[in-house]
C-alpha cells in the first residue's frame, strides 16, 4: 500500500505541473526522486535532460496540448521516444499535467522493465482513482488548480 | 516548487535544447500546414504509407526527423517545412525587390508624404540586399538608391 498526494510542482506560462508525494516518505516529490536518480548518471543523464527540456518547452510555450501526447489513454509516459527513460504522467487539460515517477525502460514491454514498472502501475492506478473522483465531483479543477481530496491509497 | 527540475534545466547541453526546439518547430509546421489544408494526421499517414500512430509520434515535439523524412513530407504536402537563415534572407530580398520595382514604377501614384515615409524602408531593403548579395550587384544597388534619393 502506498499513500500518494497530488501537490503543485511547477507553474509555467502555459501549463502548471503537479507531482505526487509519498506521504510516508517525508514528502519527497516523486518527480524529484526520478530526477535525482538520473541527473548524475552518465548512462541516462542526456535522456533525463531531453525529458526536462521537453517538459519545460510545453510548460513555457505551448501548453500540454493533446496532440503532443498519445490520445488513447489518460495515464501515459511522456512522449519522448527513443529515450531510455520513462516519466509517467496524467494529462488533465492543456494547462494541467500531473507528473509521476519513472525509471529506465530496459525492455519492449514495460512489464518487463523492473525499474519503470512500479511507477507505471502507480500512475495507472492513481489515474483511475482520480478519474472516479472527478466524475463524482470529489475533485474539481479551476484556474489550473486541483481542489478536493488529493490523497490516494494505492495497492502495489 | 521544484528546485531539482530547475537545476536539471540549467545543466541541459545546448544541443539538446536545440534538438527539442527544432523538433517542436517541425512538428508545429506540419500541424499548421495540415490544418490550413483541411487535412488530418490520418491523411498524412495515408499519403506517406505510414500508420497514423507513427505520424502521431512524429508530431510530439521529440521526434528526430531525418532530412529524408522531412523531404518526403514536404513532397506529399507540396509545401516547404524547413528553411535556413540564408534561404529566408534570399526569399525576403526577392520579395522586397519586387515591392521596390512596383514602388518605382508607380512613383506618380504616391503622394509626397507617402514617398517620404517609404524612402527609409527602401533604403533599408537596399542595404540588406547589399549585405547579402555583396559586390556583384553593387552597381544596381547604387542606381536603386539614387532613384529613391530622387523620390525623397
Amino acid at each position: 500500500m502506498k499513500r500518494l498526494t497530488i501537490v503543485p510542482y511547477k507553474t509555467l506560462e502555459k501549463a502548471s505541473f503537479y507531482t505526487l508525494e509519498d506521504v510516508d516518505k517525508n514528502g519527497i516529490a516523486e518527480t524529484d526522486e526520478f530526477i535525482a536518480r538520473f541527473i548524475n548518471d552518465l548512462i541516462y543523464q542526456r535522456d533525463l535532460f531531453e525529458i526536462a527540456t521537453w517538459l519545460n518547452k510545453i510548460g513555457e510555450e505551448y501548453g500540454a496540448l493533446e496532440r503532443y501526447f498519445r490520445p488513447e489513454s489518460s495515464a501515459l509516459a511522456l512522449p519522448i521516444y527513443k529515450n531510455k527513460l520513462r516519466l509517467y504522467c496524467i494529462r488533465i487539460s492543456d494547462e494541467l499535467l500531473i507528473l509521476g515517477n519513472g525509471g529506465a525502460k530496459t525492455s519492449k514491454k514495460v512489464q518487463d522493465s523492473p525499474d519503470a514498472y512500479p511507477s507505471f502501475r502507480a500512475i495507472i492506478a492513481l489515474s483511475k482513482m482520480l478519474a472516479w473522483r472527478r466524475r463524482h465531483g470529489e475533485v474539481t479543477i479551476s484556474n489550473r488548480l486541483l481542489h478536493g481530496n488529493l490523497t490516494f491509497e494505492i495497492e502495489l | 516548487m521544484s528546485k531539482l527540475f530547475d537545476q536539471a534545466l540549467t545543466q541541459v547541453p545546448n544541443d539538446i535544447k536545440r534538438f527539442i526546439d527544432n523538433s517542436f518547430d517541425i512538428a508545429n509546421e506540419i500541424h499548421s500546414i495540415l490544418e490550413r489544408k483541411g487535412k488530418t494526421q490520418k491523411d498524412l499517414a495515408n499519403m506517406l504509407g505510414k500508420s497514423e500512430s507513427e505520424i502521431s509520434k512524429w508530431l510530439t515535439g521529440s521526434h528526430n526527423f531525418t532530412l529524408k523524412s522531412v523531404s518526403k513530407i514536404e513532397s506529399v504536402l507540396n509545401e516547404k517545412i524547413i528553411t535556413t537563415p540564408l534561404r529566408s534572407q534570399q526569399d525576403f530580398i526577392a520579395l522586397a525587390a519586387k515591392a521596390s520595382e512596383i514602388f518605382r514604377s508607380r512613383l506618380r501614384d504616391y503622394s509626397p508624404v507617402v514617398k517620404k515615409e517609404l524612402h527609409p524602408v527602401f533604403v533599408e531593403i537596399s542595404n540588406t540586399r547589399a549585405k547579402v548579395e555583396g559586390r556583384k550587384r553593387e552597381r544596381d544597388i547604387v542606381i536603386e538608391r539614387q532613384s529613391y534619393a530622387m523620390v525623397a
